[in-house]
């Protein structure tokens, strides 16, 4: 509790804060915090570094050598990967390479077998569930949904670890930090209707706003692009960028779509297998023959607008 | 946004719980009113406020007011344990009586009567084994759903397996024991208030209230809202989700046997009234739901009870049981939740 206070500090301002903060809630100051919206949310996807807010401070992850198995298969067999924060470090991999794992290691919602995950420097095993719960959001697209809930009440569950046990509703720093993400993401038309009644675009949506809504230093996102038509990937990922620096939150992406990860991503690990075979600026990557002989496929890279430097894909030659 | 749709929310979940309480007390009164000798509204309530009424009508009105408050409580109790149920095992068909808690616990009794009927004089006893019969059925049921793969439908169908083979059990027993009980065997198979004696209720009242507070202190409801959308998603939130997922199986176990022990199985309650809470909420918020799906229970069970009563005046054959209501009334209304979850 205490040493989350001393995060929330930070988030709050740093030292303009006293120190009497400590032992309060985080929710108790989401007021002070920056808002989420920043004008400029039309950015062309090219742009980079965006002024980092003052006073908020970098989050870090760190994993050593992680590794999990699933009875016999070793999803992830020895990764070494540090994550710092206001950047995004995309996970780009054949399906069943390990990124989801990875994310879930990260996550803490399962403890690697061997070897270590560090969130913010510290060993992620000595963080209570409640301060992992505040402190990083891993967003999932995949949620039963067999009992009617709307949106706003699945949008609202992700402020739930920053509300004490015995609090039955919603404080107002809780509702105007979801109306915040709501408006960014544009998802305030679909507030009332169930989650079932969503079309995947939109559920991949709402997920990341539950996600986002929590203002996690830890950002995890399981295929965000997926099931999006192309301007809507755009402008998810351009929040998830414009989060990402302002408050120099430690954000990694699971993403199949090469192209998106070239325009988007600060760093790229390759994972083949579950380890790491290709780690570096989208352009490094891409370009090099790794990622041909993990996918099988070709990968052409081409400039764009002479500066981004984007991944494309090219269909197998058969019988070859 | 947000902000409106749940100020709005929490004005709406006060407007219905006031509506429900308002319709619980009119049909309270009501059911007070029917029987074998009807008493007319004013005079309940002179009764009632003023004191003023004679040595007869006030008899009458305290038996009926035991068997009315017996069946309120039933139905409140019914409709938290289907609520939790439903909650836990993320399927809007399950209920204490669909899961075969209710026959379990039924069995369990029946068990321990045929080894000594006296303890029927000891409800705190009675209680308690059928408790331990519902919380071993709801087990034996999700144990057997494993093993089938876990889905909904596997549920569901072992449910409904363990559910049978317990009724036959309970039934056997029962049929056994019938001559050393002082009601009709029966009652107990298909739940019924005319058995209920005075000191009865206070055990629902208490074993209601408390589980109340303790779903309320663990915080159980919001625990529940993020546990709808997968194991994964509630740990993420920082929920331990065996600890929510244990703890509110033996709340709804604890007031499936209280209810079973001391009406008898009554069947479908919990499975409508969670139900009516969310086509009145329009969502499954546990916070809301929870309150809503006691009140309409209580209703229900109330209606079905004062529906009984009314009914056996014509038959003069003796009382139908509650349970037979609830059945008549619940039973089409399962199959329409089964139309409606199948179209989708």
């Amino acid at each position: 509790m205490k040493r989350w206070g001393r995060w929330v500090s930070f988030g709050c301002g740093g030292g303009r804060m006293p120190a009497v903060r400590i032992t309060q809630r985080s929710s108790a100051g989401a007021r002070e915090e920056p808002p989420l919206l920043r004008e400029g949310a039309s950015d062309p996807p090219r742009t980079r570094a965006r002024p980092v807010t003052e006073g908020e401070r970098r989050a870090s992850v760190k994993l050593e050598a992680a590794r999990y198995s699933y009875d016999t298969v070793r999803a992830v067999d020895g990764v070494t990967l540090e994550i710092e924060g206001g950047r995004i470090v995309c996970l780009v991999g054949p399906n069943g390479s390990g990124k989801t794992t990875l994310l879930k290691l990260i996550a803490s919602l399962i403890r690697p077998s061997s070897g270590l995950v560090y969130i913010d420097g510290k060993d992620a095993r000595l963080y209570s569930p409640s301060e992992i719960a505040r402190t990083v959001s891993f967003s999932d697209p995949h949620l039963p949904r067999t009992l009617p809930m709307r949106v706003v009440d699945f949008i609202l569950t992700s402020r739930y670890p920053f509300q004490r046990t015995l609090q039955y509703f919603e404080s107002e720093d809780d509702l105007r930090a979801v109306d915040s993400v709501i408006e960014e993401l544009g998802i305030a038309h679909l507030l009332e209707r169930r989650l079932d009644q969503l079309s995947s675009g939109e559920l991949q949506r709402v997920v990341i706003a539950a996600a986002l809504a929590k203002r996690p230093r830890v950002l995890l996102l399981d295929e965000p692009s997926a099931f999006l038509d192309v301007r809507s990937r755009f402008e998810i990922m351009d929040v998830v960028r414009r989060y990402t620096r302002e408050r120099r939150a430690a954000t990694v992406v699971a993403l199949h779509d090469l192209y998106m990860a070239s325009l988007y991503c600060d760093s790229i690990a390759l994972l083949s297998r579950g380890r790491i075979a290709a780690l570096g600026a989208p352009a490094e990557v891409f370009s090099s023959r790794v990622v041909e002989e993990v996918y099988g496929v070709g990968v052409k890279t081409v400039r764009v607008d002479g500066t981004s430097l984007v991944a494309i894909p090219l269909p197998p030659r058969s019988g070859n | 946004m947000a902000y409106r749709i749940v100020k709005a929310g929490r004005f709406r979940l006060f407007l219905l719980a006031l509506s429900l309480v308002l319709t619980l007390a009119v049909l309270t009164a009501f059911s007070l009113s029917v029987g074998s000798s009807m008493i007319s509204l004013p005079e309940i309530l002179s009764c009632a406020i003023v004191g003023e009424c004679d040595r007869a009508t006030r008899l009458v009105l305290g038996l009926r007011l035991t068997r009315t408050m017996a069946a309120a409580l039933t139905g409140g109790v019914l409709a938290v344990a289907g609520a939790l149920m439903q909650g836990i095992s993320r399927n809007p068909l399950a209920d204490p009586f669909i899961l075969g808690s209710s026959s379990t616990a039924l069995a369990a009794l029946s068990a321990a009567l045929l080894l000594d009927v006296g303890i029927l004089a000891y409800r705190q006893l009675t209680i308690s084994i059928a408790f331990a019969g519902a919380m071993l059925g709801y087990l034996l049921a999700v144990s057997i759903s494993l093993l089938a793969g876990g889905t909904g439908l596997s549920l569901i169908l072992s449910g409904v397996a363990v559910s049978a083979l317990f009724s036959g059990v309970s039934h056997a027993l029962l049929h056994v024991l019938q001559d050393r009980l002082r009601t009709p065997y029966v009652y107990l198979l298909v739940g019924s208030t005319s058995g209920v004696l005075e000191r009865d209720p206070p055990y629902l009242a208490v074993l209601l209230a408390l589980s109340l507070v303790a779903l309320l202190a663990l915080g159980i409801p919001k625990a529940l809202n993020a546990y709808l959308f997968g194991d994964s998603y509630a740990a993420q939130l920082g929920y331990r989700v065996k600890f929510v997922t244990m703890a509110s199986a033996f709340v709804a176990c604890l007031l499936t046997g209280a209810s079973v022990a001391v009406v008898g199985v009554v069947g479908f309650v919990g499975l409508a009234a969670p139900h009516i809470s969310r086509m009145l909420l329009g969502t499954s918020d546990y916070r809301a739901a929870l309150i809503l799906s006691m009140l309409s229970g209580s209703s229900l069970t109330v209606l079905s009870d004062t529906v009984a009563r009314a009914f056996s005046l014509f038959l003069a054959r003796g009382e139908l049981p509650l349970g037979v209501v609830t059945s008549i009334i619940g039973a089409p209304f399962l199959a329409y939740l089964i139309v409606t979850s199948g179209r989708r």
